[in-house]
């Protein structure tokens, strides 16, 4: 059975206005996401800033209550649970932040804020505690010594692995990690994923991994899932995802992501239009403002997520069209743009 | 250990020149005031009793002919009306005007004796239309002057020389001169430390406490609390600082509300600091607090409220540990800077209030206070005698303009900017 | 929907005509409480008309001080120039002009845009009025010309119905529309030089393929020469004629575009195109690190930079500070061990 199970979630925030401070209206940041994850499984979830995607790890792992929907966790519902009835599942579930600078209590050193967490979740016997905070740091590859210094004397990088530390310090399952990587220099980065990779073969993790960077995703994750505006617009491997990508958006993100070598430079394939507010979405396919190949249809009805291939979802009326066909036979063959 | 203990905030204070100057001018305030509270070395009494002559300058300088004919004239009155009581060697011996210094050991013949060449001097002068201006004519000038000078010499000779030991204590008493009533005026700037540092210290903690409990709860919990807090310190805000204060000041001094106030807080405060509180200061705290918790209430808001949405509160909110954790561990300790910076501030915001308050008669109501020796000092002006108030002012702008200096430097020293 | 069509040009060697920029020897130092730190150490570079010259590197490695060095906008009670530093425009060294003087080539001569577009508009004016201003300022247009030159501006940088958005305030417009509106701007007097600070780094990667293409028709167009900043490789490859690789305030390498992502001749240049993810090389593929930090302000190292952090570190590296050589006439790197004839072509 799946490790997470995500349920038709919703997640609104009332924007408030006017001279007594009402609701006027509300962002739909998650609008119908459901996934599963198995065990072991990477999903990397990738869209551009505003689509939801740091708001759906949020409300998974807790910090926002969701709307509507279910969150199940090893066949737990833990969207109904109490502070009290979630304190066993804290444990297996952690979160990494995506700003090294705010993550870290600038009052605590390294050894304080592990130590911290270690004593609340009695991970380990309080002999023990000083061992163990030196194997966590050593786990991220820092020095033991780091323990006593504050957050404002690490760098950049330094500080993301010790937020590993601080996710691993309950020796979790899954982890969320909201753009683990995106404040961080190139060089810096390759580090903290190469960790990352090493980890998640080391402890057996379950991750789910959020990023506007399509290549970080792609080299990371096993799966994606790609959202706009609240959406999920297609679920696909990340292998060779050139070649399979069938949604219009996924297509157009895989053609503004920069290129590797000068030598495959070409005109600039450019999405026109701007995201529309979340605010008041458009009534049909949330990216039919900016899809070169919209219909009618696209303007009114809202195209449901379903399957185009093996492991492969989208939700799009064009895909669909041919999708028919397309899983009939077995081949997913890149279809709706007009290149 | 927080920042606010971390080396690097430190070595960045001390390269700070100007603000460790202050930091030692506030010792020395501080320290100043605690002496006096705690080995009273200065009494009440002390700043109450009489020094020496009227609106005597500081620094041994002389007063003007006319003053110096007036001083003369009313120590002459003094002892004569003594000398002509029923029993005159008694009412000398009990003569006590002079504070530290004592009637010469004469009979009362002698006495008499002084008495009239003082007088002989004395109409010789009053004789001129204008002492000030004689002394000042070329003409008259060196003639008037000896005669003052005989007349000072014959006042001092009613009295006993001042012993070895008391010159000092002497020295001390008439380094600033004395007001109109003959009180050391430096005895009473420097009795007035102990009611300001009071005053500042007891405010300070009392609105940072308040405003810093109120500002977190408005800023962590939002909502109802939110909503409650921000309509006080709104209304409070609203009404101009001053206004408040005196209504605040007015309600609390006097009357009943005053002798039960000082019943429950005084009883309590009198264990904790053995009586050496002044009770009379008690409404003073109270309606200070009200006032000023409001400044650091709504920077703590805003800063938890900030602080909030950091990612690691996040992060302890994920960890699954309890609001008040949450609070003390990792939201407190960043507010802590502004809990001093704010301190700071009104520290000096109660100290200039106090001076208002008391000048306005609301403040301070027995012994000194700066506030009051303003008050005090206005028909000295008018006469040009300016230590009075120079003193009180003097004292009051240097403890002032420390803080000050020390608030800018605690703001850059924790300007998260720079940190 | 635009079509894909491969340019053919690649432009590896400097043209021969003269630049229209040309940085020399620039050293910035900063007094600090921790002493006279150099930030920038002796860069040069020149500029050519048409061209886009990229500056590389990760953060602290001096490429927007350098910018800010250029437009002269870092904080002037603070800030010192090497003696010999040169900013040569025009026939003058900026760094030496009055202010006064500076105030004029600022803006109308060479422009800037900045990371955050959001700073560089002011929140209280509309757009339209912010656009008008500039042209007042640098121009003499009379008030009908500058109102239809600001029409003219939006719809250069494709503003969708500019009649409209010019009377619109900043916080109404999204980011990529904002740093489109940063660019009008900075166009207005259309200047010789467009000094672009990270002008894409805030933005998401459909609004930043929007952003780049149309300063890349800006540079066909009007021939301006454009110096883009940047720490993603991605987008040098996709813009940049010419690359200056910086490390730790130095220019390590420089090379023309081809040249750099195929013949890499520093070793960092090396490390940096390495530790990029690539298609292909999923899951299982560990990513190329560089070990090590760069070395603070204040710890510069007397010798090799970069020595500390490099695999084919040797003890000559240690001890002997490299010089910026040329190795052909359009490139030059810093190293004692350049890898470029050894390796060949890579890949």
């Amino acid at each position: 059975m799946a490790l997470l199970q995500v349920n038709r979630l919703y997640k609104q925030f009332p924007v408030r206005g006017g001279l007594l401070n009402r609701p006027i209206g509300a962002v739909q940041a998650v609008t119908d996401v459901s996934f599963e994850l198995d065990q072991g499984v990477t999903l990397g979830v990738i869209g551009e800033s505003g689509c939801g995607k740091s708001t759906l790890g949020k409300t998974i792992i807790g910090l926002h209550r969701p709307t509507r929907g279910t969150v199940t966790f090893d066949g737990v519902e833990i969207t109904s649970l109490s502070h009290r009835g979630m304190m066993p599942l804290r444990r297996r579930m952690q979160f990494i932040f995506q700003d090294p600078y705010s993550s870290l209590n600038p009052r605590m050193t390294a050894g304080q804020m592990l130590s911290e967490v270690i004593r609340f979740h009695d991970i380990v016997s309080p002999r023990q505690r000083t061992r163990y905070i030196e194997e966590l740091l050593e786990i991220v590859q820092m020095r033991p010594d780091a323990r006593h210094r504050y957050p404002h004397e690490f760098s950049g990088g330094q500080r993301q692995r010790l937020n590993i530390a601080r996710a691993l310090a309950v020796k979790p399952d899954f982890i969320i990690a909201d753009e683990p990587v995106s404040a961080l220099d190139v060089s810096v980065q390759a580090q903290i994923l190469n960790l990352l990779m090493d980890l998640r073969e080391r402890f057996g993790l379950t991750i789910m991994f959020i990023s506007h960077d399509l290549k970080v995703v792609e080299h990371f994750c096993d799966e994606m899932i790609v959202m706009y505006l609240g959406q999920v617009m297609e679920r696909l491997s990340c292998d060779r995802i050139q070649q399979t990508a069938r949604h219009p958006y996924t297509q157009a993100l895989l053609k503004s992501n920069p290129i590797n070598d000068p030598r495959d430079r070409t005109e600039l394939h450019v999405l026109e239009g701007e995201v529309p507010s979340p605010r008041n979405p458009p009534p049909g396919c949330p990216f039919v403002t900016r899809c070169p190949v919209a219909e009618s249809r696209c303007q009114t009805q809202r195209p449901g997520l379903v399957p185009v291939g093996r492991r492969h979802d989208a939700a799009c009326w064009l895909v669909d069209a041919d999708a028919a066909s397309a899983v009939s036979s077995g081949s997913g063959k890149t279809a709706g743009s007009s290149d | 250990m927080t920042e606010i203990g971390s080396s690097r905030a430190w070595r960045k204070f001390l390269r700070h020149r100007p603000a460790v100057i202050a930091s030692v001018v506030i010792a020395v305030y501080v320290a100043v005031a605690l002496s006096v509270l705690l080995t009273g070395w200065i009494t009440l009494e002390d700043t109450s009793a009489r020094v020496g002559p009227a609106n005597l300058p500081g620094f041994g300088l002389l007063p003007d002919p006319e003053q110096r004919m007036d001083n003369a004239e009313w120590l002459a009155e003094r002892i004569e009306s003594l000398c002509d009581r029923a029993d005159p060697e008694e009412a000398l011996a009990g003569f006590r005007d002079l504070g530290s210094r004592r009637l010469a050991d004469l009979n009362v013949d002698e006495f008499r004796r002084r008495i009239d060449a003082i007088w002989d001097t004395w109409d010789r002068l009053a004789e001129l239309d204008d002492v000030n201006e004689a002394a000042r004519s070329p003409e008259t000038g060196p003639e008037v002057r000896e005669g003052l000078a005989e007349l000072d010499r014959r006042c001092e000779a009613l009295l006993q020389p001042v012993s070895e030991t008391g010159s000092v204590w002497r020295t001390l008493e008439l380094l600033l001169g004395t007001d109109r009533q003959g009180r050391s005026i430096f005895l009473r700037a420097v009795y007035s430390i102990r009611v300001a540092v009071m005053i500042g210290l007891v405010t300070g903690l009392l609105a940072v406490a308040i405003g810093t409990l109120a500002g977190l709860a408005a800023g962590y919990f939002g909502g109802i609390t939110d909503g409650i807090i921000t309509w006080l310190y709104s209304t409070f805000a609203s009404i101009p600082g001053i206004v408040l204060l005196i209504v605040l000041a007015f309600m609390f001094s006097g009357g009943e509300l005053d002798a039960s106030l000082n019943r429950v807080t005084g009883g309590l405060l009198r264990t904790v600091l053995g009586g050496r509180l002044d009770e009379t200061l008690i409404p003073v705290y109270i309606s200070f607090a009200i006032t000023f918790w409001i400044g650091p209430c709504r920077v703590i808001r805003g800063e938890t409220m900030k602080i909030r949405e950091l990612e690691y509160v996040q992060a302890a909110v994920v960890m699954g540990f309890g609001r008040m954790r949450l609070l003390l561990r990792h939201v407190l300790p960043n507010v802590s800077h502004l809990m001093l910076i704010n301190f700071s501030l009104l520290f000096i915001a109660a100290v200039k209030s106090e001076v208002i308050l008391s000048y306005l008669g609301l403040g301070v109501q027995n012994g000194p206070s700066w506030g009051l020796m303003i008050s005090q000092s206005g028909q000295e002006v008018m006469k040009g005698f300016f230590w009075q108030i120079g003193s009180a002012t003097g004292f009051m702008f240097v403890l002032v303009l420390a803080f000050n200096i020390l608030t800018d430097a605690l703001q850059d020293v924790f300007d998260p900017k720079h940190v | 929907m635009s079509s894909a069509s491969p340019s053919s040009e690649l432009p590896t060697a400097a043209p021969t005509a003269r630049p229209v920029l040309s940085v020399r020897n620039l050293t910035t130092q900063f007094r600090t409480d921790r002493g006279l730190l150099t930030a920038v150490d002796s860069v040069s570079f020149d500029v050519f008309e048409g061209e886009v010259l990229g500056i590389v590197g990760e953060s602290g490695c001096g490429k927007s001080v350098t910018a800010r060095s250029i437009m002269r906008l870092l904080p002037e009670h603070i800030t010192r120039y090497g003696p010999d530093s040169r900013v040569e425009f025009s026939g003058c060294n900026l760094l030496e002009l009055k202010e006064r003087r500076m105030r004029r080539i600022r803006g109308d001569r060479i422009a800037m845009i900045f990371q955050e577009p959001m700073t560089a508009l002011n929140p209280v004016y509309t757009i339209g009025a912010q656009l008008d201003e500039a042209l007042r300022y640098h121009t003499s247009l009379s008030r009908r010309e500058r109102r239809r030159r600001v029409l003219e501006l939006l719809e250069r940088v494709e503003i969708p119905s500019p009649e409209r958005r010019r009377r619109e305030y900043p916080h109404q417009l999204s980011g990529g529309m904002r740093q489109r509106i940063v660019i009008a701007m900075a166009l207005a007097c259309e200047p010789d030089v467009l000094i672009a600070d990270e002008p894409t780094t805030a933005l998401d990667v459909t609004i930043q393929a929007q952003i780049l293409r149309l300063m890349d028709e800006l540079r066909k167009t009007s021939q301006t020469a454009i110096v883009l900043i940047t720490h993603d490789l991605g987008v040098v490859a996709q813009m940049c004629d010419r690359v200056v690789v910086m490390y730790a305030g130095q220019v390590v390498e420089s090379a023309g575009v081809d040249d750099l992502f195929h013949d890499a001749a520093h070793p960092y240049t090396r490390a940096l195109l390495e530790s990029i993810p690539r298609s292909g090389a999923r899951r299982t593929g560990r990513l190329a690190t560089i070990p090590g930090m760069v070395p603070g302000l204040d710890e510069m190292p007397a010798a090799c930079r970069f020595a500390e952090r490099c695999s084919g570190r040797e003890d000559r590296c240690t001890r002997i500070a490299p010089r910026l050589t040329d190795i052909t006439d359009a490139r030059s790197v810093r190293c004692h061990f350049p890898m470029h004839q050894a390796a060949g072509e890579t890949h």
